[in-house]
């Protein structure tokens, strides 16, 4: 559960998997030196995304060239993808949609993606700002004109 | 009534990134404000798109995580050794042994992770534990509870559904039923199972219904939620009770949905929301039902009455309140002006008002302003940067969600657009006076009027009366313009009178049965010629849109009669 998710989050951020299993262990060893440490762990799931973020950072820090989230295999949207609604009319429209927002994703710069997954795996907009090394209000700032922006892309 | 939230408030509200307070005011303007209440759910269906895209698109293109992981191993122990180095005194056999059980945890953890199951005693914890933090409150304030119960007697056809609000001390608990008898039943139940000081949906609840199944809880996970079900043993069954479940939302362990299947009947309790008031916002009907023999036990029993020190001559707020509303009805200032009215501190009625245009300012100063026991405060636009304009947003030419039936009945964009903006705002007139009557319907729920006085009582009906009026003439305007739509794009429905009203139900209920077909309706008509989060097809959304097109202009039969 938590292994596959972290090394995945990691992998999502645009790292290589040699990268991402190096770091995926790193968040664990982290979690074992914290435990150790007598560190209240209140909650397994949270600390380990906030460390497996801080840990993206650090790499982007130490790799600094690139700017921009570069998945290995550029995703495109699945045919099976299943939709909500119930016609094939709807359903196809439904699966552009999620193929723009995909689209939308990987044009991202890599910190208002990273930004945004941290929202998704539940980390509170403090974390998420901790992480990023910014205020609490540019972190709220850049959920909203990035998912402004997916919307946008999703009309397009 | 209030200004309209921005984009980053509507996220954080989303996002439980609000304080109480903010979160508070937020839930109480989406019950009144129609496009704010759209703006959020079409945020919520963008933000469950961008899930999905990441789940369904994203993590499928990832390459497969490695199957063993053999390095990770030697560097726990490594790191414990390093730990063990000289000099250290805190290495001890007991620190090793626990060092030696977290290896192993974190081991387990990263081994059969993949595969453990949801603990339901863990979830069930951490869900009364949250639950509690969220309904925490001081001896001052009082928490108010809305729920949607819907029950069906076990030979009954067909389930009903019945709001119910519910006002919660720390002393107390108050479940406002209406008489409803759903409610009624569902209230006698809590009553037995000993939870007559509590509310539908909290901690205590929970663990004693769980108490009462008796069998061991079992957790799924759906999507981001955990269901966790209790299936009762003999003895919970020989209470009458078959089975129990909830739902908690993971994100923040809160649990919104229940479920309680009796012998006889089945209740599924959805939370619509939970707020916290300090006793002076709340009505004094509520406290007064909510803790009826307080006043009397804080006077000192041998003194004799004197008079309160500081308050005003005995004000009927309600009365009052009635008033006000009546006053602003006449000048149309109910239809969508960011007014909010509220019972204040002793005897006081505070009326604000937020971004309202100069004309409309003059209007209520010379209204309300010298009025005794009132304060009329004036509050910039909070946000103005979401226009009432745009919420119609007709689906330009070049779309690709275009269909192009609607392209060749209309026979161009202007026309196609014009009537667009025609027919939405045809919905949005029933909309403006269906969310004003909400807003009385959740201000004096059914049977909850008997403190007004007999004038008060008849302003309140006769601006129900007004709305009801204004609703049916605006909803037949909608469905001839509907018609015109699905007559000319070749859509043969058998033309249907409505069927006739509901005997015996009040304005209240029928006026929040209506708003429900009014918003449903115009969901399918966005959904249909707009830019929509959820665009639809011709085909998919005509034969919808009839259905509740009729199934609104039977709502609007229903709050006419009952506003007679």
């Amino acid at each position: 559960m938590y292994r596959d998710d972290i090394y995945r989050f990691l992998l999502a951020q645009g790292l290589s998997p040699a990268v991402a299993q190096d770091l995926t262990q790193d968040v664990f060893v982290d979690l074992f030196v914290a435990l150790q440490k007598g560190t209240d762990v209140k909650s397994e799931r949270a600390w380990l995304y906030a460390v497996a973020g801080r840990a993206v950072v650090d790499h982007w820090r130490r790799e600094r060239p690139a700017m921009w989230a570069e998945l290995d295999s550029a995703p495109t949207a699945s045919a099976e993808i299943p939709s909500r609604e119930q016609s094939p009319e709807t359903q196809a429209a439904y699966t552009e949609r999620l193929a723009r927002i995909a689209a939308g994703l990987r044009k991202l710069p890599r910190e208002r993606r990273l930004c945004l997954q941290l929202r998704m795996k539940g980390l509170s907009y403090r974390e998420i700002a901790k992480i990023l090394r910014v205020s609490t209000s540019t972190a709220a700032e850049w959920l909203v004109s990035t998912i402004d922006r997916l919307r946008d892309e999703a009309n397009d | 009534m209030t200004s309209h939230l921005s984009p980053e408030r509507l996220l954080r509200y989303v996002d439980s990134e609000l304080s109480k307070y903010s979160i508070r005011k937020a839930t109480k303007h989406f019950q009144t404000c129609h496009s704010c209440a759209q703006e959020l759910d079409r945020l919520k269906q963008h933000l469950a798109a961008i899930a999905q895209t990441e789940v369904e698109i994203f993590e499928r293109s990832l390459p497969p995580p490695p199957n063993s992981w053999p390095r990770l191993e030697p560097r726990l122990n490594a790191v414990a050794l390093t730990s063990k180095a000289p000099g250290r005194n805190i290495w001890s056999l007991p620190f090793a042994y626990g060092s030696a059980l977290v290896i192993v945890v974190l081991i387990a953890l990263l081994v059969w992770g993949p595969v453990q199951p949801v603990s339901a005693k863990e979830v069930l914890r951490r869900a009364t534990t949250a639950d509690s933090a969220r309904l925490a409150i001081t001896s001052q304030q009082v928490v108010r509870q809305r729920v949607r119960v819907t029950g069906k007697a076990r030979l009954a056809s067909s389930a009903r559904s019945a709001r119910l609000e519910s006002w919660k001390s720390t002393k107390s608990a108050y479940w406002q039923t209406g008489g409803d008898p759903l409610n009624d039943d569902l209230r006698n139940r809590y009553q037995k199972n000993g939870l007559a000081s509590d509310l539908p949906l909290s901690p205590p609840a929970l663990e004693s219904w769980v108490k009462l199944a008796g069998s061991e809880p079992t957790a799924s996970r759906n999507g981001g939620n955990i269901e966790i079900q209790v299936a009762s043993n003999a003895e919970g069954r020989a209470h009458g009770l078959e089975q129990f479940s909830f739902r908690v939302q993971t994100r923040d362990w809160h649990v919104d949905e229940m479920s309680l299947a009796f012998d006889d009947a089945t209740f599924q309790i959805d939370e619509e929301n939970s707020s916290i008031f300090e006793r002076n916002e709340v009505p004094s009907d509520v406290l007064a039902r909510l803790e009826p023999s307080e006043p009397k036990s804080t006077r000192p029993p041998m003194h004799a009455p004197s008079a309160p020190r500081n308050v005003p001559p005995a004000v009927n707020l309600d009365d009052l309140e009635v008033a006000v509303r009546y006053d602003l009805h006449q000048m149309g200032a109910d239809l969508g002006d960011s007014i909010e009215i509220t019972p204040h501190a002793p005897g006081e009625l505070v009326v604000n008002a937020w971004g309202i245009s100069p004309q409309r300012k003059a209007q209520l100063t010379t209204l309300l302003a010298n009025k005794p026991a009132i304060e009329l405060e004036f509050q910039p636009p909070m946000d103005d940067r979401r226009s009432p304009t745009r919420a119609i947003t007709p689906v330009p030419p070049s779309s690709s969600q275009q269909d192009n039936r609607l392209m060749t009945f209309f026979g161009g964009p202007d026309a196609e657009e014009n009537y667009t903006r025609g027919v939405l705002q045809a919905s949005t007139d029933v909309l403006a006076h269906l969310y004003a009557l909400h807003e009385l319907a959740v201000r004096w729920p059914p049977g909850q009027d008997s403190d007004l006085s007999p004038n008060a009582k008849k302003q309140l009906a006769a601006i129900v009366r007004d709305h009801a009026r204004s609703i049916q003439t605006s909803v037949s305007e909608l469905e001839s313009q509907i018609d015109f739509l699905l007559k000319g794009l070749g859509y043969h429905a058998t033309s249907e009178t409505p069927a006739p009203a509901a005997a015996g139900a009040n304005w209240q209920e029928a006026s929040t049965s209506a708003l429900e077909k009014a918003r449903t309706s115009d969901h399918i008509l966005r959904s249909l010629l707009t830019l929509s989060e959820t665009p639809m097809s011709v085909s998919e959304a005509l034969p919808k849109l009839k259905q509740s097109t009729q199934e609104l202009e039977t709502g609007a039969h229903e709050l006419l009669a009952s506003a007679k």
